[in-house]
């Protein structure tokens, strides 16, 4: 609804709650209704300018870097971040390429872990929100069965909300970096080849993950990618930090996968 | 009684509080020992490319010999070093060796022109780059290593293991043509005094 159709609704507003007061001989309502309609009529104009602002921000980002703007969508449950809680909805997707070859979706994401109340009710517990971007490197499914490279928890880790990844068949690597290891977990599945892991976090890729101001985590399972951060990002600099670290993190694994010989 | 008490409680808070601040010790003079092996391993991808290095270079400077012999004698006395200061000097010297060779394709252009010789290079400035990283986390790692050594509590329990301070890894970069710069840029030229 805008301008002038938005005015008539505000003016046939006021003077319903006029009219009505007027019959009903209720003074407070002729008095407040007016306000009160007016009120409620700038809350909205205010809520729809900011969707829209944001809408039109999403889609203007996602046309100057070359991305299709997808908006409201799901993803296949690929790896555990991705199947994580009860439900689960991306928004503001964008769709493109990252380093010219590698297919990406980026956009936030969000996940609900619900639970059900005395009545039988089903009611939502927790909300988690992220902004990822997702990476088909199908090639290392076999050289990475399953590799999380989580923010640290510490020892009350627990406590700090719903962990979405199970540590059954998984086993904790520290690595080289003692930033890296006050920063991040890192968790592999059991038949992870060791030798393979040492090889894919090279010095340069240590020091990429312990120095980079995003502090972005990630997922490989199924050959998938996900990198992600623990919140939503909704500015200019830091999605495009998003999109540089996801292609110096897929640009590792392409590098590592391509120097095996069983798949080059 | 009560006095009994406050000393036992004590007793087991003292004793708690050192098996931490010990484990805390252990593991950072753990992930020291673990980032030398970070670093001795891309010192050893250096070593196996001075042999290709060699015989590429020598197939196009014959009357260059002193200069790949002094080269591929650097490379065996790094190899064959031990210790970390030992190490050090001897990765040194290979890496003043390597500017050498480096510097007989300035006379040589049919060298500096060879396909193989470019992705040699590009290769050494690869494994080099991984040096100056390595190096980064290594030192990172000391630094943290010796704070806790040089600091409370620390000072107190190091002496139950024999835990000293450690030296720092210094080494400069080997400096390569522009052709054949890694695309980030290396770490400082130096960046601690051992």
């Amino acid at each position: 609804m805008h301008g002038r159709a938005f005015a008539y609704w505000i003016v046939l507003g006021v003077v319903a709650t006029v009219v009505a007061g007027a019959a009903t001989h209720n003074l407070l309502l002729v008095a407040v209704g007016p306000v009160a309609v007016a009120a409620i009529a700038l809350a909205v104009s205010f809520a729809t300018a900011d969707r829209q602002a944001e809408l039109d921000f999403f889609a203007g980002y996602a046309a100057t870097r070359g991305f299709d703007y997808v908006g409201d969508t799901s993803t296949m449950p690929l790896t555990p971040l991705l199947g994580a809680g009860d439900t689960r909805r991306c928004t503001h997707w964008m769709r493109g390429q990252l380093g010219g070859s590698l297919g990406c979706g980026l956009g936030h994401y969000t996940y609900e872990v619900r639970d059900r109340d005395t009545r039988g009710r089903r009611q939502v517990r927790e909300t988690r929100h992220f902004t990822l971007c997702v990476i088909d490197i199908e090639a290392g499914i076999t050289l990475f069965p399953g590799l999380f490279l989580c923010r640290r928890r510490g020892i009350f880790g627990r406590l700090d909300g719903h962990d979405w990844l199970s540590h059954r068949n998984r086993h904790k690597v520290e690595l080289e970096s003692a930033a890296l290891c006050e920063r991040y977990d890192l968790w592999v599945d059991d038949d992870q080849d060791e030798l393979l892991l040492r090889e894919l976090f090279v010095p340069s890729f240590e020091v990429l993950l312990a120095e980079h101001p995003l502090q972005a985590c990630f997922e490989y399972r199924a050959g998938t990618l996900v990198v992600y951060v623990e919140r939503v990002i909704s500015d200019e600099g830091h999605l495009d930090w998003m999109r540089e670290v996801s292609a110096a993190i897929a640009g590792r694994f392409g590098a590592e996968i391509k120097e095996q010989p069983r798949v080059a | 009684m009560t006095v009994a008490y406050i000393a036992g409680g004590s007793g087991v808070v003292l004793l708690v509080w050192t098996a931490f601040a010990f484990n805390a010790l252990i593991k950072a003079h753990n992930q020291v020992d673990e980032s030398w092996s970070g670093i001795d391993v891309q010192l050893k991808r250096r070593h196996d490319l001075v042999p290709n290095l060699v015989e590429t270079v020598g197939a196009y400077a014959e009357h260059e010999q002193a200069t790949l012999q002094a080269v591929t004698e650097s490379c065996e006395d790094a190899a064959q070093s031990s210790g970390r200061r030992g190490r050090q000097a001897a990765e040194h010297e290979l890496s003043q060796a390597i500017v050498g060779v480096r510097g007989l394709s300035e006379r040589y252009p049919e060298l500096r022109a060879s396909e193989q010789y470019r992705r040699l290079q590009a290769q050494l400035a690869e494994v080099e780059g991984e040096i100056q990283y390595a190096r980064r986390i290594y030192n990172a790692n000391v630094q943290r290593y010796n704070s806790r050594v040089r600091g409370f509590p620390g000072s107190l329990v190091c002496r139950l293991g024999g835990y000293r301070p450690t030296g720092y890894f210094e080494l400069s970069p080997v400096r390569l043509d522009a052709a054949a710069e890694p695309s980030r840029p290396a770490a400082g030229r130096k960046a601690a005094v051992a």
